[in-house]
């Protein structure tokens, strides 16, 4: 297996607090890794780790290592040797739970991080913005209206929208923090279709609030238990039926 | 909760005593303005000429005065303001920007006297010899202007610009934005109706102020040709006649400044409401 990411003693803390102790764990290339764990057992903290989005938050410190592969060489998240920020968040984008697209058009939501973080303009920017809307399945619905504030979409289109602006940065990973959890039922099976359909090019790890879920479109599940790795094993090891319960009662 | 009856009627009560000594006041000065045009010869007291010893009481030149001093303070102010409140966000310097905020805080609770008070010391003798002219005329008073309007247009911006860098601050760091993009191409663009009222808000108070060009814009009452020269604002015209005459001409086109002054500064007030209004239903 070749890994997308790697974290070998791992900790994170914010100001005191540990969130992440000493984690060891490797993520799969080309495959969905899928965290679950109780609220606060540290998921959403360990997948901003992958792309340094905790050091936006204050009094946010690590120790141990942590490296992404980009453009096949494995690179640490933090210190000396790591790319600068702005170059290591387009490389490996997000999508958050709640769906956030900026105050702006639909067409501006796509064009303006292709502008300033990748440096494609013009035509070259409009193919790409259609090709990303494409591929999530969003560009009959916007293609009449890409001049319309995006905030006037629904949630589901919202969410996709932001797919869609993550993948036009032509990331190599991608992260996406429980990205159904604020849609409803339709809207969330066709971003889980999505997630299945993305990981032929992408590598993905996503933190999901639903155990099922994360057995339908995952290949590896990550349990993550006060801070530490409870277990990481692939979705074909997970038990079904009746076994399920103290199964999920040992890790979570 | 509602409040209960009572208390209500009580608010109610208080709320339409309070409405109704303003709009007293109000029709008081809309009625004596339009008084003294009956009784000032028509439009005389439009005039360009203010000279009471030969029966002209012109307040053209005041009105022009007012609005050329207001304006250019604002845009001067306007522009420091826009920059303090993009320093106080970028954050390169946090103490710096605690400290900017600090002082800006505390200019907001500085009577405007003091303002006038330290530049007839400090600015207006650095103008007079750097400049030339007496150092008391529009360029003098529309700095100071510009610096007193400069917390209370920035911490208006300072509101929208936080809650917008809130909302939108890890939306485009995940997508790899500087600080400064994130400034310049999401924020600053969607907090346009908050820089207007704040440029609004700045514009009344440049307006509405009377100490500080009274202390130091000259008070001649003529059109300016040079930023260097000397004008009277119709506040400071108001101050000046009130404490020395109390009838005739002189005293008819004090309630006319009066009453084209409370007019700005309601349709200022209208237009910031409005923008508010706007910006909520946004």
């Amino acid at each position: 297996m070749i890994p997308c990411a790697v974290a070998e003693k791992f900790s994170a803390f914010f100001g005191s607090r540990p969130v992440l102790s000493e984690i060891s764990l490797s993520f799969s290339e080309k495959s969905v890794t899928a965290l679950l764990g109780r609220s606060g057992s540290g998921k959403t903290t360990l997948l901003r780790s992958l792309n340094g989005l905790n050091d936006h938050f204050a009094g946010f410190r690590s120790t141990g290592d942590l490296s992404v592969r980009l453009g096949g060489i494995l690179r640490p998240v933090r210190g000396p040797d790591a790319l600068p920020a702005s170059e290591l968040r387009r490389r490996v984008g997000m999508v958050f739970q709640n769906p956030n697209p900026l105050p702006l058009s639909i067409r501006r939501n796509m064009t303006l991080p292709l502008s300033l973080v990748a440096g494609t303009e013009g035509e070259e920017a409009e193919g790409v913005m259609r090709e990303a809307f494409v591929k999530v399945g969003l560009w009959p619905e916007v293609s009449h209206r890409l001049d319309r504030p995006a905030a006037e979409l629904s949630g589901g289109q919202q969410q996709r929208l932001c797919l869609a602006r993550a993948v036009a940065l032509k990331p190599e990973i991608l992260l996406l923090d429980e990205p159904t959890a604020s849609l409803d039922y339709l809207a969330a099976a066709g971003v889980e279709e999505l997630i299945l359909s993305l990981k032929e090019q992408y590598s993905i790890i996503m933190v999901s609030h639903s155990f099922a879920q994360a057995r339908r479109v995952a290949d590896t599940l990550v349990f993550l238990s006060d801070g530490r790795v409870s277990a990481a094993l692939p979705v074909s090891d997970v038990p079904l039926g009746a076994d399920i319960g103290p199964f999920l009662e040992r890790y979570l | 909760m509602p409040p209960p009856r009572r208390s209500q009627l009580w608010i109610r009560s208080l709320a339409l005593g309070v409405g109704g000594v303003l709009a007293s006041v109000f029709a008081f000065i809309m009625f004596s303005a339009l008084e003294a045009l009956a009784r000032g010869r028509g439009l005389s007291l439009f005039g360009n000429l203010w000279s009471p010893g030969a029966g002209q009481f012109g307040i053209m030149p005041m009105i022009a005065a007012s609005l050329l001093l207001s304006l250019s303070a604002l845009a001067l102010g306007w522009t420091v303001s826009l920059g303090c409140c993009c320093a106080l966000h970028l954050r390169t310097c946090p103490r710096l920007s605690k400290l900017l905020m600090g002082i800006l805080r505390f200019m907001t609770a500085m009577p405007t006297v003091v303002y006038g008070f330290a530049a007839v010391f400090l600015l207006v003798p650095l103008i007079r010899s750097a400049l030339g002219g007496s150092g008391f005329c529009w360029f003098t008073a529309g700095v100071v202007l510009a610096l007193q309007g400069v917390p209370t247009m920035t911490l208006v911006m300072d509101g929208a610009m936080a809650s917008l860098e809130k909302e939108t601050g890890i939306t485009s760091a995940a997508l790899g934005f500087t600080p400064l993009q994130h400034l310049v191409w999401v924020v600053l663009p969607s907090m346009k109706p908050w820089l207007f009222s704040a440029a609004v808000l700045g514009f009344g108070r440049a307006m509405g102020d009377t100490l500080i060009p009274t202390m130091l814009a000259g008070n001649a009452p003529q059109f300016p040709a040079s930023p260097l020269d000397s004008v009277r604002t119709l506040t400071a015209h108001i101050s000046l006649v009130l404490s020395s005459d109390m009838g005739g001409g002189e005293h008819l086109s004090l309630m006319l400044s009066g009453g084209i002054l409370l007019t700005i500064s309601l349709l200022v007030s209208l237009t910031v409401r409005y923008i508010s209004f706007r910006g909520r239903r946004r």
